[in-house]
Parts: structure tokens; sequence; C-alpha cells
């Protein structure tokens, strides 16, 4: 059925006529130039905080008439959204996409129109963000703010907070394994040394930890859906600070859970990096930017856990502030690259 | 269409055998989101050295390894202050550890716990240091504290208390299988299996411990093991470990045909254990804990005794019976960055049935109420306060009060002020037993009763440095503790020369000053130092008992293992302790060197690994005495082979 194009006698049937009534009432009560699309994958707090940013980020452009209309995910897959038509796709300036599903759900829609909207994801990790499905003709269409930290920040973080703890151990499953190249390059330029032990399933991850916890200062955790979830943290966080080995987390809960210091980008830091890239492409001040690492993140410190270890870690602000000034040069570059595909 | 179906149905049973293609193994989102229970939440952080008010030496796996111990009670000769001797003529063999003395073969002035449970016998007060459910691979780590701590260990914490840490259950996978053979009549062995999914975790173990004590002495051991711990994460803040376990075997005693004729006494212990976390936020959580204890040792022998004329045998029963329950309740809480609070509560009931003491006996309550708090005064001035009231059925209230200053010289130098007061209740045995220690039949005296319970003031000041590029810590402790009302079992209230009867009496004081320290360094991860050093001195009148030479004035203890082409294991131990004479029957011991030695292999074994070790204990077979001239050590030499298959 398609809703916006009225075809046939209107009234064919009572219920065209509520139909039609329901519709012409959307459409009057709809916001007529709704400029961004917001597309969530979840209305859980997190997504709505990156939303609520962006929306409070755009508020100073055009006198805060630039409307931000939020859909869920579902809606968006639903038939119904489907079959929004070109002509109402385009009158969106930009689409805003928040978590991984719901790039994923957009993307081919976009990629059906002809004069699509500009597509910029937020919350979404770089590997998924490089596995969408973008065209070519997509360059400079799409960009996104990775809610991953750019691993010469992770490491620099080390360097700074424990600087005599030179073995980082890293366990690498079916996602994080792709990253093992970069983070040896990366680390033995900071003279930091790598022992990696790879985990295909959950259950690996003791045997793992028996032989990588020996040969490590420290554990950098890195994202990992199989090596690092609800069922492994538990255990791993018991037996490393069992064995004294401090972790270095990627998440606000990884660090109340127990890790020693975390390094993360939280969702009000990403709608507010989303809110800069909108309002310069709003402000048609130039094309869509490259992908890019976070410019907004935040350092944490379990005082608890380094107190009990014996460990001196600077404060979390200090962290920051040294990450922060290190960060405004060495994004860019990496965003670059982090974006190989997209060329002009 | 067909296709896709197929493809449905392959994916289907995929996922109910659980190795598909998990869809929801993307990394998406949600990994950075994800909330997480609290893993280290405030009760399962250790204190760091630099924070407690008083020492504690942690023996780890590494070092339970090296020193070769086949014996729990073995593993106390690296701490410093510690003396471990061996008694054969009470249940027949039993390991006596104490600290800093005045232990005898009855009572310990040490509390000892196993996961937070208490060990001591309610009977006598010693502990079952032979009745251990499980095997030294089992631990994870004994944190010994050493000084008196009833403000953060409660009840019976009096010269130190030791806490058995055992393995969570997560920490084990797989199945494994030991079993050792050697001089003096050793046969061990134990299997054990760890598994676990979806948060719930366990580990069983079962074996059999033997051996034919001191030669020429009637003191053979023979137990059998099995227990069961679990660990279950009920939900995102809550946890529940459950354990249990169960002893059973015979000792063999006799002393003397006539009036102790050669038998086996049969003992058997059970325990089970529950313990229930939740954790509000990282800093405040609360744990609920509940245990039982059940010991019994069946000893019934008969004797012929001139009193009977008639020629008919009397029938003795040795034999007792100890039942303990206990519910603990636990909060820790971080009331900001220079607040810490640890309260709790907890309510005991010890019942016991010791036929030839007593009849009729009433049960030991307990109730305590205690209360800790850390407070950082200054960046460079930890205040730990904390007291525990104790209320028991036999004594009345208590309080034992705990000040400690803990002085941050560098951040890795710390010096500690601690004074502190504390309590050991009496057992039910020494408040109601009517001893009669000569042959049966002698008059008994009738129950103490108003005992008062012993105390401990304790002075001390001590230095932790911590080098933690070099993995390196000292400790070294100066101390001063006076201890007043010790109850001795010699003479009665109203004469307390008498030798017969006997019961039980607060007779001594004792004033100990000494130092001790443990330096324990780790090179590499292949090299373990540790180094022990001990002097103290006992001051007593010894009205009743001889206190002031119950313990070695000097002890030495030297552990070095190095692990070479990383199969090869090989650790040293040499331990030097000078002459004393335990209270109670004891003989004087002399003074004693001794070297213990390990070297084991690993290797690959039927897709798993195996393990070759040779124990040695007493190298040079030096001839030292313990409790008694007739039980002498020697050498004794011991091979283990142990098997674990992949993880």
């Amino acid at each position: 059925v398609k809703r916006f194009t009225l075809r046939g006698p209107v009234a064919a049937a009572p219920r065209c006529v509520a139909f039609v009534a329901a519709v012409v009432l959307c459409l009057l009560s709809a916001p007529v130039s709704a400029q961004v699309l917001a597309v969530l994958s979840d209305d859980s707090a997190g997504y709505k905080a990156v939303v609520d940013e962006l929306r409070a980020g755009l508020q100073p452009l055009r006198d805060g008439s630039v409307p931000v209309e939020s859909r869920r995910i579902d809606s968006v897959v639903a038939a119904r959204v489907a079959d929004i038509d070109a002509a109402r796709w385009s009158s969106y300036e930009l689409v805003v996409t928040v978590g991984l599903a719901a790039a994923q759900a957009t993307t081919p829609r976009l990629n059906a129109l002809p004069g699509a909207p500009p597509l910029l994801c937020l919350l979404i990790p770089r590997q998924g963000f490089l596995k969408l499905p973008l065209p070519e003709s997509a360059a400079r269409r799409a960009s996104a703010v990775f809610i991953d930290q750019p691993l010469s920040r992770q490491l620099d973080l080390l360097r700074l907070a424990l600087p005599e703890r030179l073995r980082v151990g890293v366990i690498l499953g079916p996602s994080s394994k792709e990253l093992g190249d970069e983070l040896r390059g990366e680390a033995s330029k900071r003279g930091l040394a790598i022992a990696s032990a790879p985990v295909s399933e959950r259950a690996d991850i003791y045997p793992v930890l028996q032989t990588l916890i020996p040969e490590s200062d420290l554990l950098l955790l890195l994202p990992d859906p199989v090596a690092i979830n609800a069922d492994t943290v538990y255990g791993l966080l018991l037996t490393t600070y069992r064995a004294g080995v401090p972790v270095i987390g990627f998440s606000e809960g990884l660090l109340n859970a127990g890790a020693l210091v975390s390094l993360f980008s939280t969702a009000q830091q990403q709608g507010r990096q989303g809110a800069d890239i909108a309002r310069r492409v709003l402000a048609h001040e130039g094309a869509l930017p490259a992908a890019q690492y976070p410019r907004y993140f935040s350092v944490r410190v379990n005082a608890s856990v380094a107190r009990s270890l014996g460990l001196h870690v600077p404060p979390q602000e200090e962290l920051q502030t040294a990450l922060s000034a290190r960060a405004i040069e060495a994004v860019p570059g990496e965003a670059d690259q982090a974006a190989p595909r997209r060329q002009p | 269409m067909l296709q896709a179906r197929i493809a449905s149905i392959a994916c289907a049973l995929c996922a109910m055998s659980g190795i598909g293609p998990a869809v929801a193994q993307e990394l998406s989102e949600r990994e950075f989101l994800a909330e997480f229970p609290t893993v280290l939440s405030a009760s399962r952080l250790r204190q760091n050295a630099s924070e407690t008010p008083q020492p504690v030496s942690v023996i780890d796996q590494e070092m339970i390894r090296a020193s070769g111990a086949r014996e729990f009670a073995e593993l106390f000769r690296l701490v410093p202050g510690f003396t471990v001797s061996y008694v054969t003529y009470v249940k027949g063999l039993q390991p006596i550890v104490s600290y800093h003395g005045l232990g005898r073969e009855f009572f310990s002035r040490l509390q000892v716990m196993i996961d937070g449970r208490s060990i001591n016998n309610s009977t006598l007060g010693g502990v079952d240091w032979s009745e251990f459910p499980f095997t030294p691979d089992d631990i994870d780590r004994i944190e010994v504290v050493r000084g008196p701590s009833n403000a953060t260990h409660g009840i019976g914490a009096f010269l130190a208390t030791i806490n058995f840490i055992t393995k969570h259950a997560l920490q084990e996978r797989g199945a494994q299988a030991s079993i050792s053979v050697g001089d003096s009549g050793i046969r061990d062995g134990a299997v054990r299996f760890g598994g676990g999914s979806e948060g719930f975790d366990y580990r069983l173990v079962a074996g059999h411990r033997e051996d034919a004590g001191f030669a020429d002495v009637t003191d053979s051991r023979r137990r059998n093991f099995a227990s069961a711990r679990a660990d279950w994460r009920v939900g995102p803040s809550d946890t529940l470990m459950l354990q249990a376990g169960a002893t059973n075997g015979e000792n063999a005693v006799g002393t003397n045909p006539l009036i102790d004729p050669r038998r086996d006494a049969q003992l058997s212990t059970s325990y089970a254990q529950v313990k229930w976390d939740h954790s509000f936020d990282p800093g405040n959580n609360i744990y609920v804990q509940a245990y039982y204890y059940y010991f019994s040792l069946t000893d019934l022998y008969s004797i012929s005794l001139p009193q009977l004329s008639d020629g008919s045998l009397a029938v003795i029963d040795s034999g007792s019976l100890a039942r303990r329950a206990d519910l603990e309740i636990q909060q820790n809480l971080d009331a900001g960055a220079n607040l810490r609070w640890v309260w709790g509560a907890s309510v005991r009931e010890d019942r016991t049935e010791v036929p030839s003491l007593y009849a009729g006996a009433r049960p030991l309550n307990v109730q305590r109420l205690f209360g800790h708090v850390e407070w950082r005064v200054a960046d460079d001035w930890l205040a730990n306060i904390g007291a525990m009231i104790e209320n028991n059925s036999l004594t009345g209230t208590d309080v034992a009060p705990q000040l400690a200053l803990n002085w941050q010289l560098t951040p890795d130098q710390t010096l500690r002020f601690n004074v502190t007061r504390a309590l050991r209740t009496p057992t039910v045995i020494e408040n109601q037993g009517q001893f009669a220690v000569g042959a049966p039949g002698t008059p008994r005296a009738g129950p103490s009763g108003d005992l008062l319970p012993e105390n401990v003031i304790s002075r001390e000041i001590s230095y932790v440095a911590q080098w933690p590029e070099q993995h390196a810590t000292l400790d070294v402790k100066l101390f001063d503790d006076n201890v007043r009302n010790l109850i001795d079992l010699i003479g009665t209230r109203d004469n307390p020369g008498a030798t017969f009867p006997k019961n039980a009496v607060n007779g001594d004081s004792a004033r100990e000053i000494g130092i001790e320290g443990q330096f324990v360094w780790r090179p590499t991860t292949a090299t373990l130092l540790s180094l022990s050093a001990a002097y103290l001195n006992i001051d007593s009148d010894d009205n009743l008992d001889n206190y002031s030479r119950s313990a070695p004035r000097t002890t030495l203890h030297l552990l070095a293992s190095h692990r070479f082409a990383d199969t090869w294991d090989a650790s040293v131990n040499i331990h030097h302790q000078g002459a004393f004479r335990a209270s109670g029957y004891s003989e004087p011991q002399r003074a004693l060197w001794r070297v213990d030695t390990r070297v084991a292999k690993q290797f690959p074994f039927a897709r798993g690994e195996g393990e070759v070790a040779a124990s040695i204990e007493n190298l040079f077979d030096e001839r030292y005495t313990e409790y008694r001239h007739d039980d002498i050590a020697s050498r004794r030499v011991w091979l283990t082979f142990s098997f674990r298959t992949p993880r």
C-alpha cells in the first residue's frame, strides 16, 4: 500500500476514509521541514542521549529552526518507511544513524535513491562502518564518528598511566584479530611489546588467560563480542586481579566492573561530535568530512582497584589532558586512513 | 525457497547446538555501552600492604608449589614468627601451628579459616590440620595476618589469623589427577574436575591421604576426602558461592598397652557453606554467609583396671563431637574518596559433646558486632579504627578495639603504628570440662565456670616497602604484646597448684617483645626468593606452664625457586628454628636446621600436560624431635605424578 500517493476513488470504502483522514492528519502534523532524520537502533537511554546532544548542538543554527526527526530502527525497516518516497527522503538535509543496526538498515535505502541525503553514522564501531554496503558513488556522502578509540591513543594511555609496564597482553577474538598487525606496529613505535593470544570461542578464554597472564604486565581489552562479554568479564577480571595484572578497558561498564583504567566516548560525546559535523554540513561549509575517531573522550581511573593493586596511576584529569593534547594532531590523519575507499 | 528453508533449519540446528555462525557475534556499539556487574567489589578488593593496619603475609600458589609441602601446616614455616610442630598423643598425629609461642597440644591461639569459615575445633579450640577436604592445589592463596585482629577478623583472631582462600570455581577447568608415593607410607591421590557454563561454575575434588607418621610410633593416618565448590552469578549484581565437603578416616593411637592400647580412632568432618554477595554499586556491597561444621571423633576402647577386681574390662569413650553453626553479614562501603567502612555482625552456636570430660554441657552462643573504618586523614596518613563487641554465653560481653596509623613516607614505603586489644573466648571444654588427667577413675574437678577470656594488648610498629618494578616487598615488625589471663589446664579454681584433679584456670601473663620480617623478591617471572626471620623474647612468671620457653628465640626460613627451560622447576627451603619447649606436656625440642627440596618436570602427555615431581623433606636427615622425644624426624622422599587434560 502506498500511503503517500492517493489513487482511485477516495470513498471506495469507509476504511479508506479513515485511512486517508489519518494520513492527512499525519501530514499536517508532521514537521514539514524536517531537515535532519535521526535513525536509532534502539530507544534506550544511550541512543536518546546522542539525539538530545545532536539537537542541542544544532540549536545555534538557523535560530534553532533545525528540527531533528527521531525514529527507531524498526520504524525504518518496516514496510511503512520502506515506502517513504524519494521526495520525502530527499527532503532531509542529513540522515544521522545512531548504532550499527540503524546504519545497516538505512544504508541500502539510501543507496537506492538517486539524490539521497548525506549519511552520518554515530555510535558505530570502525569495522562495522567499513563493512557497510556503501557504493563508490557514495564517496563523501557517508561518514562516521567511530565509537572505538584509535589504537595509538589507547597505547599512549598505557605509556602515561603505567609507564613501567611494557608487556601488553591482548586477547584477540574473531572481531579484534584484524587489529593485531596495526597494534603491533603502534606498540613498537612506543617501546611496548604485545603478547597476544587468539580466542575463537568463549570457553577458550580461561586457558588463554593462564598462558597470557605470566607474559603480561597489563591486559589491554579490545572490544570483541566473543572474547569480552558478560560471561567472560567476570572470570577475566577475577583472574587478572588475583595475578596482580591490571586491566585497561574500553567502556565505563568495564571500569565499574573492575578495570583499572578505561578510555571511552560517552553517548553524549558522540552526539556532540556528530552535532559539530552536522552543523558544518547544514551550514554548507563543506562536504561531509572523512569518517573519524572520537575527538571527545573520557579517561577514568578506578581508584579502589589502583589502591588495592598498589599502583600509582596519575589522576584521570591529567591523563585526559595529556591525551587530548595529542589527539588534536593525531586524529585527522588516522581518520583518512580509516576510510581509504572514500575518494573524492 | 527450498534452499532458504534448508538454510533456516540448519541455522536453527546450529543455534541449538550452540556452535552456530552467531548472528549476535558481530561487533556493535553494544560492546561499548554494556553494563557489567561489579566484579572487583569493595569486599573482594584486598587492602594493599601499605594500607593494612598490620603485616599480612601472603602465601600464593607459586610459594605453595615451591615449598613442596604435602602437609598444609608445613606452609607456615614460610611466615616469620610461626612454629610448626607435631604431636602424636592427642587423637593421633596432629600438626601444631603457633605464632609467638604460647601454643600447646590442645588449644590454638590462632584463628584459622577456609574462605571465611572457621575451622578451629570448638571442643578444645585446636585446628583440624589433617581434615582439609582438598589438596594444596586447590588453594589460591593464604593470607596470614600477623598480629591480633578481632576488629577485622572476629572471634578467635587472637595472636594471628590465617585465611585459606580456595580457587574460584572459574580458575580450574577440565580434569586433573595426581598420585604420590613415598617413604613412611606416603600414599596420596586426588582427582579434580572443573566445569561450568552460563555463569555457573563448579569444581569437584576427591582424594585420599595416608602416611605412617614417625618411625616406631603408633601414629599412622588415613583420610578420604571430597569437596565441591560452585560459584554462581545469579544476576548482574549477585553472586552465590556454595561449598560442601567431608573427610573421613582413621588415626592410629595408643601409647601404653595397659591404659592406652593401640587402636584406630575414627575421625570424620563435614561442612556446608553458602555465601551470597550483592553489589549495590562498585563501592557498596554486602554479603551474607552461613556455614555449618561437624566434627566427630569416635574412640571407644576397653582396658582392665585394678579397681575392677572381677577382671571385667572398663569401657573408655575418648570420642568427641562438635557442631558449629555460624551466620555472618558484612557490608563494605566507600563513603567518598577518603573514607571506607566495613561493618558486620555474626551469631554462632557451638555444641560439643566430650563424654570423657563432662556431661550436660551447655552450647556456647556468641554474638558479635564489628566495625572498621579506613580514613585517609591526609594524603600520606591513613587511620584504621575499628572495634569488635562480643557477647557470649560463657564469659559475657567484652570489647576489642584497634587503632592503627599508616604513614606513607614515599609512595612505596609505609610506616605503621598499631595498638590493638584482642580476646580469645574460652572454649566449651575449657569452661566446663571436668578434667581427669591420669588413670581413668581418678577424681575430677567441677567445671571452672568463671573463666575470663584471654586478652592481649598489642603495640607494634611496622615498616613495609614495595619495589613494584623489581617485584619485591619487605616488611619488618617490631612488637610488644602483653597477653593476660592465659588459660591453662592446671590446678583447680581453689587450688591452682594441685596436680590432680585439674581444670582450666586463668593463670599466667606473658610479655612478648621482638622483631620479625619477610622479604619476597621475584627478580624474573621464573624466580622466587623469600626470606623470613624472627627474634622473639617471651617474659612470663611461668606459674602454671613454661610460657617463656614456648617459642624458639630465633627462626629463619629461606625459600628459593627457579623455573628452567620452561619445563623444569627446582626449589629449596632452608629452615632454622631455635630450641624451645611448647606449653602443655611437650618435651623440649632442640634447635634444628632442615633443608627441603623439590624438583619437577612438566611434559606433554596424552594430549594434556603431565608432571613428575620428586620432593625431599629433611634432605640431610636431621634427627630432631617433636613434642615427644620418641617422635624423631627423618628424611622423607616422595614422588608425585600429576596429569591434567587440555584446558
